[in-house]
């Protein structure tokens, strides 16, 4: 009875209705295309520094990570190996072999990373192969190197020169060789520009004198919010005395918590950008109980219990409310979708700057399907909370009054 | 005349008034401390980087800062300096040695920028001394002192008083080596300093180097308000063959930070304006149509409809203006007060630390930025009264008058 009655009275003020819940499609809206950005730049960072680099998942051998050096490495074990790759959800392996040397090249020295890599695989998980900006990508078995540009810069070394590099090998072993220049790598990160060698990885065990071993192995997973279940299976499938699998959260714990600490801004405005929103919301309904004091005044005074009065107005609020949430929802995937495929991008100035430091310049969106229901909930938990107001309105309201107009 | 009566109408409906004002107030008080705490992260990053790393100005010889070869030096280093020191705007300098090189312990290796410093200036420019956690500055060891970011020495497995070895060219262009005690640990929030630096005395490093008392680099601080690129072209004008920097130049990292907070901040502005406007166009369109007989009334009795227009736009700036600086003030009291004592994100700090924040936050707001979210809000208010006015005119006077 109490819902017919409420479903008529909404339909009865087509405009007020209309005015009511647009304020609460249009707060879902705002609140779910705020947080699609922010948690679209987080996905952005996560892909540009895991997704590029470290992979989403390692296998160390068991104390590699906290103390990275050469003699922390582990062989290749293609039976155990073969045994990860089948985990499902597993696209390929990366095998590495990380170490630092000192790269010259004429009367110029420095400090780099050279990293050991097999050519094929390291592609489909880097992508290396694009960042070729001059020269050749390394072979399977090549006995050259790639260097990064900056690197390649200071030591005033270019393709089909002979880089040499000295270091330590395994158990102590010296480290030197000469290696031909086969191309040079363009890194958006000063880090990486700086400081890279790579070798293919027969060449980086041979000047370790590692052969056949690795300090990591990288997998390429298909998708990402797999990551753990990947991780359990792994766990399960390998000696854990003797190997150590960690994630990207625990291989670049900085990420996580620019993340998280981005996270903590992102919710003041969030929280900012609900006040605004209740704001609004609250003007409406404020304008819903004044024109309507005349007739809850009728309401009362011809024997309306005032409760069954504010119970009936909870039930329009509520209806209006989940139309309103509802439509909301309905018009923040369409336009998330096109915004998660057209990103905006950033006004030209700051774009140039942007993309130096190898970021895209764009406002990314998140579609994750967290976002809408977060947002629902919230908008409509205060749609809820506010319709205090007419109740209380209706508590405190002296029928004469209201009658007299 | 029209703005008597849009005045009167603010008065008529006080409830009514209130949210909008409130909304404004609201609207303006969020706006700012909004971005003053987004401005919190970039200014703590840019003082952080200024303070302990780049300073306001730095000088060296135009090749160096290319490839960081030490035989770039700079001339007449004293001219300089004793130059600088009589500039008003310039609080203190300092002059260092630098090398590119590698550290090594017992146990690990890692490419490092070797610094050489004269102490008790350093201490004055980039306040080493203060980021010191454990041990003494340049002192308390026997052998040449070398101080050691603390993720650095972790890498390297060292502990005070560990020995560690430099190496790296000399003048000449053969590889030297000098072992160093670890004096201090620093506890810095940049990742440079944190990882990739040793500071080390400037005499040691110098006759290692074997190029007497040359210098690289020449820093110096500005006192508060100085206009840093202006001040770094008029040395620059003085000293023609070397290269002065202003931070702006020597940081490009902070500019894109600078610029990349600014475009994040400002998508979010217009999204919390649009939900300020779009609060204002509800309320108002909700109190015009509420008024529908009112109005029909009006134009019944031949009040031009564009004047009708005016009265409901001019009753909404009415509205925004009462509201403007309440808000204001309420975020001014706030910005202030927290500017103060500050917000302690201490619970990330080691991500705040990673990326070269300091764990407490000051929010803080230029005037400019004042202006802007006034004016901005300003004109949110009068485009949010453009359409309940336009639909109140809009209104056929007979079904007005014929009521709800």
């Amino acid at each position: 009875m109490y819902l017919t009655l409420a479903y008529r009275n909404i339909w009865r003020n087509r405009r007020r209705t209309l005015i009511t819940i647009l304020s609460i499609t249009f707060a879902v809206l705002l609140a779910c295309i705020m947080r699609s950005m922010q948690l679209g730049s987080y996905d952005r960072m996560i892909e540009n520094s895991v997704r590029f680099y470290t992979g989403y998942i390692q296998i160390h051998k068991k104390g590699y990570w906290d103390d990275k050096v050469i003699d922390n490495s582990m062989t290749m074990d293609m039976a155990m190996i073969q045994r990860i790759a089948s985990v499902p959800g597993i696209d390929t392996y990366v095998p590495r072999l990380e170490s630092f040397a000192l790269a010259s090249h004429g009367t110029q020295t420095k400090g780099a990373m050279v990293m050991g890599i097999d050519p094929h695989r390291e592609h489909a998980l880097t992508l290396l192969k694009d960042k070729v900006i001059d020269g050749q990508y390394l072979t399977t078995n090549d006995d050259g190197a790639l260097i990064g540009q900056g690197l390649a810069e200071y030591l005033k070394i270019g393709v089909g020169d002979t880089l040499v590099l000295l270091g330590q090998g395994y158990h102590g072993a010296g480290a030197a060789g000469l290696y031909p220049v086969r191309g040079i790598l363009r890194f958006p990160l000063p880090q990486q520009n700086d400081q890279l060698v790579y070798l293919s990885l027969p060449t980086a065990q041979w000047l370790y004198g590692a052969e056949n071993m690795v300090t990591a192995v990288a997998l390429l997973i298909d998708d990402p919010d797999h990551t753990e279940q990947i991780v359990g299976a792994i766990r399960s499938n390998i000696d854990m005395a003797k190997y150590e699998v960690m994630d990207w959260k625990e291989l670049v714990p900085e990420l996580v918590q620019n993340i998280e600490l981005d996270n903590v801004s992102g919710r003041i405005m969030l929280w900012v950008l609900y006040l605004v929103i209740g704001f609004g919301m609250f003007g409406t309904y404020l304008m819903m109980t004044a024109e309507r004091i005349y007739e809850f005044g009728v309401m009362i005074a011809v024997g309306m219990r005032r409760f069954r009065l504010q119970g009936l107005v909870f039930l329009e609020i509520l209806i209006m409310s989940v139309m309103g949430v509802l439509a909301g929802i309905c018009l923040s995937l369409p336009l998330l979708v096109y915004f998660h495929s057209n990103p905006i991008h950033f006004p030209d100035q700051v774009a140039e700057m942007v993309e130096r430091f190898g970021m895209e310049p764009v406002y990314a969106f998140s579609l994750d399907p967290v976002i809408f229901t977060n947002q629902a909930y919230a908008i409509f938990f205060m749609a809820i909370i506010l319709s205090g107001y007419p109740i209380w309105k209706i508590q405190r309201m002296k029928v004469v009054d209201s009658m007299r107009l | 005349m029209l703005a008597i009566l849009a005045w009167r109408n603010v008065w008529r409906h006080k409830g009514r008034s209130a949210v909008v004002i409130g909304a404004m107030v609201v609207g303006i008080w969020s706006l700012t401390f909004g971005a003053a705490f987004m401005n919190s992260f970039l200014l703590s990053y840019i003082e952080t980087a200024i303070r302990h790393e780049v300073s306001n100005g730095q000088i060296h010889h135009p090749e160096f800062t290319k490839d960081f070869d030490i035989k770039f030096t700079i001339t007449e280093p004293e001219r300089i300096v004793d130059f600088l020191k009589k500039n008003e705007s310039i609080a203190h300098v300092t002059h260092r040695s630098i090398v590119n090189g590698m550290i090594a312990s017992t146990r690990q290796a890692t490419g490092v920028r070797i610094i050489g410093v004269e102490p008790a200036e350093e201490a004055r420019v980039t306040v080493l001394d203060s980021l010191i956690s454990e041990g003494s500055y340049f002192e308390g060891v026997s052998g040449h002192p070398v101080l050691l970011g603390r993720r650095l020495s972790e890498r390297l497995k060292v502990g005070l008083k560990s020995k560690v070895v430099l190496t790296f060219q000399d003048a000449e262009g053969n590889i030297t080596a000098g072992s160093f005690r670890v004096a201090a640990i620093l506890d810095a929030s940049s990742t440079t300093l944190d990882e990739g630096s040793a500071f080390v005395l400037r005499e040691d490093l110098n006759r290692l180097l074997g190029i007497g008392d040359a210098v690289h680099e020449i820093a110096y601080t500005t006192l508060p308000g100085t206009e840093d690129d202006r001040l770094a072209s008029e040395i620059q004008a003085a000293f023609p063959n070397e290269l002065v920097q202003s931070w702006h130049e020597l940081s490009p990292l902070l500019v894109f930070m600078e610029q990349w907070m600014g475009a994040v901040l400002q998508m979010l502005i217009v999204i919390i304006m649009l939900a300020l406007a779009f609060g204002i166009v509800n309320t108002m369109l909700m109190a015009v149509l509420e008024r529908v007989r009112e109005v029909g009334v009006m134009i019944a009795l031949g009040t031009r409809r564009s004047r009708v227009f005016m009265m409901i736009v001019i009753e909404t700036l009415f509205l925004s203006t009462a509201g403007g600086p309440v808000g204001l003030l309420a975020g001014y009291a706030t910005i202030s007060w927290l500017g103060k004592e500050g917000i302690d994100l201490s619970d990330y700090s080691e991500g705040l630390k990673s990326i070269g924040y300091e764990s407490v936050l000051y929010p803080q707001l230029f005037a400019s930025d004042y202006v802007t979210i006034v004016i901005g809000v300003l004109m949110t208010a009068i485009l949010a009264s453009l359409y309940p006015a336009w639909k109140a005119i809009r209104m056929q006077p007979v079904d007005a008058i014929r009521g709800v």
